[in-house]
């Protein structure tokens, strides 16, 4: 008797507590599943992937923004004015309201900008992207004058980033940033804006009526909940029975599954995370550039990516990715070709001399650690590249690490090599050489050059590439890197990895390109 | 259960009967004056036409003769063991160019077994081992095996074990390719189970069945291994903590209580991190946070029969603490101490299996039952064999242990038995 | 009872002190480091750096140890690295939700349990008692995960895909539109949602809580006061619940105490297959991430759990067992 009645108390405890906060129309919801769970949405101390996406598609409004076509186009700012190569003007649109209804202002953007460039805020933005520009200055309420340091490359690509609200924020220390509050629900100027969050489960975004008509008007969906999901196949199996509409991102073990059946839909498109070996240039026997092109000889990486990505990525020749307009087409990747590494490496003296299979020299076997994280994709990959190397006589020892550990490692320079992935925030194409491979950070501890890479050639072109804006020289300067990371091999590229993500095909708006899964966010629809 | 200290309380269920409360001495008749139930009947002499059909096929001769049990079971281990042969036979014969040392002491065990069963079943067609049990009389252990006997569950518990085990010795013979090369990965990867590939394969196209086979080796290891230090641990401990009670008695409860308020999984995730995770250090991991469980059973045990008189005899008779711990405590709270282990090492596996759920248990490309589910999960819904053989595996075997465990506790425990 | 009850209470605080202090130092030893929650490839050294000093990270570790220990024990548990936001929000949001799981599960745990421990020991050597001794160990035999993985299979993808009526959600605690449904069709959401991951945790579970009881049983039905119950010609059933059952139960509900702190972080393989947001997926994050002031924190509660949950089970056996006596 008593149970029923603990039993009853119980299930009103569980109703009264938790949700039903919120009237509102039943409307339309579209649901999304995450994987993990996303960060603070605050444009200066953000530094997550996809928590960028919806800062920049959904929530909040950048000067710039991208479509699929990768142009530049004017967004916050509605149009600019090159100031030669020293700095650039932005005139702001004046119908953009932060959702308090105050308007946003030129005073938010130098704001920002501030705020960003201010180091103990210890932002992505300002010591990343906003690098090469030196000061903002707000001529009045919706004009902006940016000064460069100095002429560089891309220059209008430093500004794809928003603008926080002044009036909220300015009483925030910067070092405290990171822990406001604020950045839980923001208060931002996009198509959405956050309602409701619980962390680790879901977050609540809610269309935003005063979004102007000029930059696309109110989204037709009321309503997105994004959930978080952490296992791959509870995600894929509330997309199949309909739980979720959006599941980003899918693993390529499931695009198959996902292709197969008629009422969902994948996406594939190229990403901007690059996958390499970093071989440790200072340690032995990387140290001479015929063995790591040897080395990056002997593997077939369309094999990897046939087999273990499921056809889902690209051959990387270098850390442009292939549809980038500054990608020179003229430059091949490496072939596969076991015959020639084999000879380089006869030449460079490692032969099999004791007849196990394995190649040695002076009594040493070439025999040496790799190592990756634990997530399954890449120990994967690596187990194949161990059973490649074996052909070629080449003794690989993998050598799995928790993430943490591994990239502590990676730092600290202490490994022989290591499989793992550089992801490009922007499309600032210079950033990504000039961290992994500048010389003058070679010694640095725990600098971004993890490999030692030291060749004054490629410093000298990656100093050129920064700063040169004239475009034709532009290409012809990373056409020459290229060809110089094929011959050096510093790290061995292997492939750029799609990103995925799965939807029913009763979305509409959907369209998803390297600028991110969101981009079209203000767009998406349900179609019953 | 914690730190009851059990002459304080009144609970007579807290003493271990394991002998005469007069006496103090352990049992050697039976509890309740039940006459030893005998085995199975057996003819005096065997029919000269029994032992011949014994030595072609063990166990017809026991049929012929009237005992059709102990026929079956051993037909059945021939059978076994025959068909490993079969199935290994074109291994065996490349055995001379290709031989390792897994391959040679696969060949072994198989043929030694073979002839041990037909040895076996000969000799106990004789008649020989009845007449040589007659005379012994009945220990505790032999009260106790006939006990677990009856327990049909326990016993197919134990066939599980023992074939077990035999998978494990002589994996290289029977499995049918190799569980770690790789070979053409795109056209083999994630085939369904069919006539080439019993249990399918895995991403890699590894091929499933032959994984499960040599994963045996790892998870059985990695069970008995662990187990094996965190019981040795416990008891020690537990029998330290009994016998001499007061300031090291504390001192080891409150050691044990710190271990178990420590919560587990930092602890996993700290140490694999520490040093990464290879078969050593998941072993040793699992066997140092496993033996509270056993510290606390020995500790109670120990402290009932430290008065007892026996002890009290062994004392007066100038015997060395340690020789007192080790020579007759310890014998005598054996029974829930081999309890503990075996299900100990069923606990052991799903752990293994656990960890390498979180990704820090035993590293690819060696198979283990626990990281073959883990890899089977990120594309459970396009190739569900991956993640399902290896979990039946896992159940089957823990299944086994648990059984066995069971039977243990039920044979062993005077007060549970009818 | 009262003064053991503080006894045990004051001897537990240099324990649960021990214990943190032990995991302060582990976690500060061991490699990597919270900054990587921020990580971009492109961060550079300095920016990390300031990170870090910003977290108190730079200072050595007695100093942080010992700044750590004041506000903790003052009730302040600082702030998530990686969520950025007070420990004590993120722990007061995830504990109703692994309270709910935990209770509803420990419930069916030992209703299931005890019945069945009752039904084998009655029927001890008969075939129900076989098939509920095999079928209890079978999913007590089982990785929770992997069972997780096959409920989830057929009963939310193969269930979708054959039709049948009873196809349950496999994630989340309610659905989406729960503000928008009716009281009596919350009630049905929240259970729905409840069904797989309890289901889970009980069916792994309750085969410990059957054999003990089962064994529990088998040894009271033996004593003298139940031969004495049978002679007064009393009806089985009486006998065996009225006198047998409650006799029995009593060091079963002291279980109660000990599967609480397991209960708290042992369901972190339910919680990350079923997307449900408790406590375990956040101590394994937390651990994952090296976010320190998370980790204690939860560590500490674990630790404290374990007490509490030791002291209760001693307690509740003797209040319900008259025979024993603490002084």
């Amino acid at each position: 008797m008593r149970k029923w009645l603990g039993a009853a108390v119980l299930l009103l405890f569980m109703t009264a507590c938790g949700g039903g906060e919120r009237g509102g129309a039943g409307g339309e919801t579209i649901v999304v599943g995450l994987r993990a769970d996303l960060g603070g949405f605050n444009p200066v101390t953000n530094s997550d992937q996809y928590t960028g996406e919806l800062i920049n598609f959904a929530l909040f409004t950048p000067l710039v923004q991208y479509d699929s076509s990768l142009a530049v186009k004017p967004h916050l700012a509605e149009s600019w004015e090159m100031q030669g190569d020293s700095g650039v003007v932005f005139r702001l649109r004046r119908d953009v309201k932060w959702n308090d209804g105050r308007a946003v202002t030129a005073e938010d953007v130098k704001f920002t900008f501030d705020l960003a460039k201010d180091s103990s805020s210890a932002s992505l933005l300002g010591s990343a992207f906003l690098a090469n520009v030196a000061s903002a200055e707000a001529v009045d309420s919706f004009t902006l004058h940016f000064r460069f340091v100095r002429p560089h490359a891309q220059a209008l690509e430093d500004f794809w980033w928003a603008p926080l609200p002044k009036h909220l924020l300015e009483n925030v220390a910067p070092s405290e940033l990171r822990n406001a509050p604020f950045n839980r629900q923001p208060v931002g100027s996009g198509p959405y804006k956050v309602v409701e969050r619980r962390a680790n489960e879901r977050i609540v975004l809610e269309r935003n009526p005063d979004y102007p008509e000029g930059l696309g008007g109110p989204p037709p969906a009321q309503r997105i909940v994004l959930r978080v999901i952490p296992e791959p196949s509870t995600m894929l199996t509330e997309l199949t029975t309909g739980g979720v509409h959006v599941d980003i991102p899918v693993t390529p073990d499931q695009t198959e599954t996902i292709e197969k059946n008629q009422n969902l839909r994948l996406y594939a498109f190229p990403g901007r995370s690059l996958w390499y070996i970093g071989w440790n240039n200072s340690r032995e026997p990387f140290t001479d550039p015929n063995v790591r092109r040897a080395l990056a000889l002997g593997i077939n990486r369309q094999e990897v990516i046939d087999a273990l990505l499921f056809g889902q990525g690209e051959i990387a020749t270098s850390t442009v990715p292939p549809w980038h307009p500054l990608y020179p087409e003229n430059v091949r990747p490496l072939p596969f070709d076991p015959e020639e590494a084999g000879r380089l490496l006869d030449a460079a003296g490692w032969r099999d001399s004791n007849g196990d299979g394995i190649r040695d020299k002076n009594g040493r076997p070439l025999r040496f650690e790799m190592l990756s994280s634990d997530a399954t994709l890449n120990r994967s990959v690596v187990e194949q590249l161990q059973a490649q190397y074996r052909r070629i006589g080449v003794q690989v020892v993998p050598r799995t690490l928790e993430f943490q550990t591994m990239l502590a490692q990676h730092k600290a320079r202490d490994f022989d090599a290591v499989f793992s992935s550089w992801v490009l925030d922007n499309f600032q194409m210079a950033s990504a050489p000039m961290a992994l491979f500048h010389s003058s950070i070679a010694r640095t501890p725990l600098s971004t050059n993890r490999s030692a890479v030291q060749i004054p050639a490629l410093d000298r072109l990656i100093d050129r590439a920064a700063t040169t804006t004239d475009e034709q020289q532009l290409r012809g300067i990373w056409s020459e890197m290229t060809q110089l990371l094929q011959r050096e091999q510093p790290i061995t590229f292997l492939y750029w990895l799609n990103e995925l993500a799965g939807t029913q095909s009763t979305m509409e708006g959907v369209e998803m390109a390297p600028p991110g899964e969101f981009m079209t966010i203000g767009k998406w629809r349900l179609n019953r | 259960m914690t730190e009851r200290d059990p002459q304080v309380t009144k609970n007579p269920r807290d003493a271990t009967n394991v002998g005469d409360p007069q006496s103090g001495l352990p049992y050697s008749v039976p509890v309740n004056g039940l006459p030893p139930e005998p085995a199975e009947p057996l003819p005096a002499r065997a029919s000269s036409g029994a032992l011949i059909a014994s030595a072609i096929i063990p166990g017809s001769g026991h049929v012929i003769s009237g005992a059709p049990g102990r026929g079956i079971v051993f037909f059945a281990s021939w059978l076994v063991f025959v068909a490993a042969v079969l199935l290994g036979a074109g291994h065996i014969r490349t055995l001379p160019q290709t031989g390792s040392l897994d391959d040679y002491i696969a060949t072994c065990t198989v043929f030694v077994g073979l002839l041990g069963v037909w040895g076996y079943a000969l000799y106990d067609l004789t008649g020989a081992r009845a007449r040589r049990l007659a005379q012994q009389g009945d220990s505790q252990w032999q009260i106790a095996v006939r006990h677990f006997k009856k327990s049909k569950l326990a016993l197919a518990g134990l066939a599980v074990l023992a074939l077990l085990y035999l998978i494990a010795l002589i994996a290289p013979l029977i499995a049918p390719y190799d569980p770690i090369a790789q070979e053409n990965v795109i056209q083999t990867s994630y085939l369904p189970p069919s006539a080439g590939h019993w249990l399918g394969t895995d991403r890699f196209g590894r091929d499933i069945l032959s994984r499960i086979l040599y994963g045996a080796r790892i998870s059985l290891s990695i069970g008995f291994i662990a187990t094996a230090i965190s019981v040795t641990l416990g008891t020690l401990l537990g029998a330290i903590a009994g016998f001499f009670g007061s300031k090291a008695d504390a001192m080891i409860m409150r050691f044990t209580d710190m271990v178990l308020a420590f919560p587990r999984l930092v602890l996993l995730i700290m140490i694999v991190a520490l040093f990464s995770p290879s078969i050593t250090v998941i072993i040793l991991v699992l066997g140092l946070t496993q033996w509270p469980n056993t510290t606390r059973i020995v500790r109670g045990d120990v402290l009932s029969l430290r008065e007892r008189e026996f002890i009290q005899a062994a004392r007066a008779l100038g015997f060395g603490r340690w020789r007192i711990i080790l020579r007759h405590l310890i014998p005598n709270v054996l029974a829930p101490v081999i309890v503990t282990a075996t299900l100990g090492i069923g606990n052991t596996i799903v752990l293994e299996a656990g960890l390498s759920f979180l990704g820090l248990g035993v590293q690819p490309p060696t198979p283990s039952w626990g990281n073959m589910v883990a890899d089977g999960r990120d594309n459970l819904l396009g190739a569900w064999w991956v993640a399902t053989f290896p979990g039946l595996t896992i159940v089957a075997v823990v299944l086994a242990f648990n059984l066995v465990g069971d039977g243990l506790r039920d044979a062993l425990d005077p007060r549970l038995r009818t | 009872m009262g003064a053991y009850i503080l006894r045990r209470l004051l001897g537990a605080i240099p324990l649960l002190l021990g214990v943190a202090t032990l995991i302060f130092f582990v976690l500060a030893l061991a490699p990597g480091d919270p900054t990587a929650a921020y990580f971009s490839p492109n961060l550079p050294a300095e920016v990390l750096e300031q990170i870090r000093r910003n977290f108190g990270l730079d200072q050595p570790i007695y100093i942080r140890y010992f700044k750590w220990l004041g506000s903790f024990l003052t009730g302040n548990f600082g702030y998530s690295f990686a969520q950025s936001r007070p420990v004590a929000d993120i722990l007061l949001e995830a504990l109703p939700n692994t309270l709910i799981l935990a209770g509803v599960s420990l419930a069916l745990v030992f209703l299931v349990g005890v019945i069945s421990g009752v039904v084998q020991a009655v029927r001890q050597y008969s075939l129900l008692d076989g098939a509920l001794s095999v079928i209890t160990l079978f999913f007590y035999s089982m990785p929770s995960f992997w069972l997780a993985l096959m409920l989830m299979l057929i009963f939310s993808l193969k269930a979708h895909e054959w039709g049948w009526p009873i196809a349950l959600p496999p994630t989340g605690i309610t659905s989406v539109d729960y503000e928008f449904l009716s009281l009596g069709e919350r009630i049905r959401d929240r259970v729905v949602h409840l069904i797989l991951p309890v289901t889970t945790l009980t069916l792994a579970l309750a085969a410990g809580v059957a054999r003990y009881t089962r064994g529990q049983m088998l040894e009271v039905v033996r004593q003298d006061y139940i031969r004495t119950a049978r002679a007064k010609g009393l009806p089985e059933r009486q006998v065996i619940l009225r006198h047998a059952l409650r006799n029995s139960l009593i060091p079963v509900v002291t279980l109660l105490g000990l599967y609480l702190p397991f209960l708290f972080s042992g369901a972190v393989f339910i919680e990350v297959i079923f997307a449900w947001p408790g406590m375990g997926r956040i101590i394994v994050d937390a651990i994952f991430m090296r976010d320190y002031p998370l980790v204690m924190a939860t560590s500490f509660l674990f630790a404290v759990m374990v007490v509490l949950g030791n002291l209760i089970a001693d307690v509740l056996y003797a209040v319900v067992d008259p025979r024993i006596r603490y002084d």
